[in-house]
């Protein structure tokens, strides 16, 4: 049964052209954002901003550009709910499957998944283009794919918070904008504050930064929002008519 | 029971559909018709009691489009997918095979833009499509909520003749619709609700044949006019006088017209008024419509 609630899902979230739109728009944002910041510190280096012969490490210019990117594909993850009820079609969708769990897992599953192999695939390739625009003053670190690897993780969790937070707010418009706060605003929060919230802790997860927590503290910081945010989104379904 | 806010908007109905037969479910705008078909598919909750779908709640309903079919109006699909993945979503999730889909689009005459984008299609088209994913499963109960709202006259006679075919092959038909011509025409049984309540559970003829026939007759002497109530009434028959038109409450006109030459008096009309669907059905509703114009 969740095979086929999964089969059908997949299937409705690849067959609408905002679902492409929004990825093409966070790969193109995340590389061009990644590629800027790398620019950027060439540019302080030839000028004399910085000393010679100092590095970056292309997961400080990938970073940010993530967090940008990030809501780009939250939208997306936000869509395959808010859109079902923008249109009416929640109404056949839960004809089909009255079980509203498990239609909102197959969701989950469909969108964490495709969030979470665009992420890789998104930062995988701004790494690489950060590390050609550097050149020799990329510092070793972190390795690309290691890098993908974390995105991937910590924006599939992120997926799930959003999921959660559509099912809850079921506008577009509001669930965008409290995806927002939650993955942008609450960075300007003092740091000892903001690395508990899901963009403090997602950063310094995908950062691999110890500073404050081990980086995979990060992790389940997320993790416990998302859980949260999750269950929330699936009692207030449930209650609430359709 | 439901109720929105402070309003009531279903409460204590209880209606058995049975199958083999096309059943109407009329009543006037914010009587509670789609609130009680939300709440059969389980997309409201009631604050009491339940309803069931052969027995069982329409959420423990195993593939429950292979079940119920369900077209509730207005739209319910995402304008950015075509006609095709929309079905085939819905096909996936009860394990209807994929040929299924392309049999409902030839079936409903969508066939030919099964591949384009709901959000071009016209209303008429977006009707046919909703009654195609009705038909998906091919279930045994088929509800249908106005579903001749938009169509052409093509159109209207298509959806006539597959509700008649598919009480014919025994299914359980729920139509709902205000058009009262047209059920008169189609269906054999009518619910009617008003004001969340049920007011008939009866064949459309007791509907029909619940509105009183009634003779009109005009006589320009008002003594006349007088005399003549006075005459009917002695024979048992209730008139209503108003602007000079006198108004019996029977069909006979033949009676009124005899008791008029026995009495000597006068005629400018003498005609009957013959009942219909919406009689039967205005007489009911009168007092229980909820949004109705405040005179002047």
């Amino acid at each position: 049964m969740m095979l086929d609630a999964v089969r059908a899902e997949w299937g409705k979230t690849w067959s609408l052209r905002s679902t492409f739109l929004c990825l093409a728009g966070a790969f193109v944002l995340i590389c061009a954002t990644a590629w800027t910041l790398a620019n950027d510190f060439l540019y302080g280096l030839a000028h004399g901003d910085r000393s010679a012969g100092t590095t970056l490490a292309p997961v400080d210019a990938v970073a940010p550009a993530v967090q940008f990117g990030l809501l780009l594909i939250a939208a997306f993850v936000m869509l395959t709910v808010t859109s079902e009820y923008a249109s009416g079609s929640i109404r056949s969708t839960l004809q089909a499957e009255p079980r509203r769990w498990l239609m909102l897992a197959a969701k989950t599953v469909v969108s964490a998944s495709s969030a979470a192999v665009a992420a890789f695939v998104m930062v995988a390739a701004a790494g690489e283009l950060v590390r050609l625009t550097l050149g020799d003053h990329a510092a070793a670190g972190a390795s690309g794919p290691a890098t993908a690897a974390r995105a991937a993780l910590i924006v599939g969790v992120d997926a799930v918070l959003v999921v959660g937070l559509a099912a809850m707010v079921r506008h577009s418009v509001g669930a965008l904008a409290c995806s927002f706060v939650l993955f942008v605003a609450t960075l300007a929060l003092p740091s000892g504050v903001a690395i508990w919230a899901p963009a403090g802790a997602s950063a310094a997860f995908l950062t691999n930064d110890a500073a404050s927590y081990p980086a995979v503290v990060g992790l389940v910081v997320t993790a416990a929002w998302a859980a949260a945010i999750y269950a929330a989104g699936v009692i207030v379904l449930r209650r609430r008519d359709a | 029971m439901k109720t929105y806010g402070d309003r009531l908007a279903v409460d204590e109905l209880s209606v058995d559909i049975r199958p083999g037969r096309v059943t109407g479910f009329l009543g006037p705008n914010g009587a509670g018709k789609s609130t009680t078909l939300r709440l059969v598919l389980g997309l409201d909750h009631p604050e009491r009691g339940t309803a069931r779908v052969c027995g069982r709640p329409y959420g423990e309903l195993r593939d429950p489009l292979r079940v119920v079919g369900a077209h509730l109006d207005g739209r319910a699909v995402h304008p950015g997918r075509t006609a095709r993945a929309h079905l085939l979503g819905l096909a996936r999730y009860s394990r209807i095979p994929t040929e299924r889909v392309d049999q409902v689009c030839e079936l409903a005459g969508i066939a030919a833009v099964a591949r384009m984008r709901v959000g071009r299609f016209s209303l008429g088209m977006t009707q046919r499509l909703g009654v195609a994913a009705a038909l998906l499963g091919d279930p045994a109960v088929v509800l249908l909520d106005e579903p001749f709202n938009g169509l052409d006259a093509d159109g209207v006679r298509w959806v006539r003749a597959l509700l008649r075919r598919l009480a014919e092959e025994g299914r359980t038909v729920l139509v709902s619709s205000h058009l009262l011509a047209e059920m008169a025409q189609t269906a054999d049984h009518v619910v009617v609700i008003g004001r969340g309540r049920l007011l008939a559970d009866c064949s459309t003829s007791e509907l029909v044949g619940a509105a009183v026939d009634a003779v009109v007759v005009e006589a320009p002497e008002p003594a006349d006019q007088r005399r003549l109530r006075a005459a009917l009434a002695g024979r048992g028959i209730a008139v209503t006088l108003e602007a000079g038109v006198l108004r019996a409450a029977t069909g006979d006109v033949k009676l009124v017209g005899d008791c008029a030459y026995a009495e000597g008096i006068r005629l400018h009309l003498l005609a009957r008024e013959s009942r219909t669907l919406e009689d039967g059905y205005l007489r009911l509703v009168e007092d229980q419509v909820e949004f109705q114009a405040v005179p002047a």
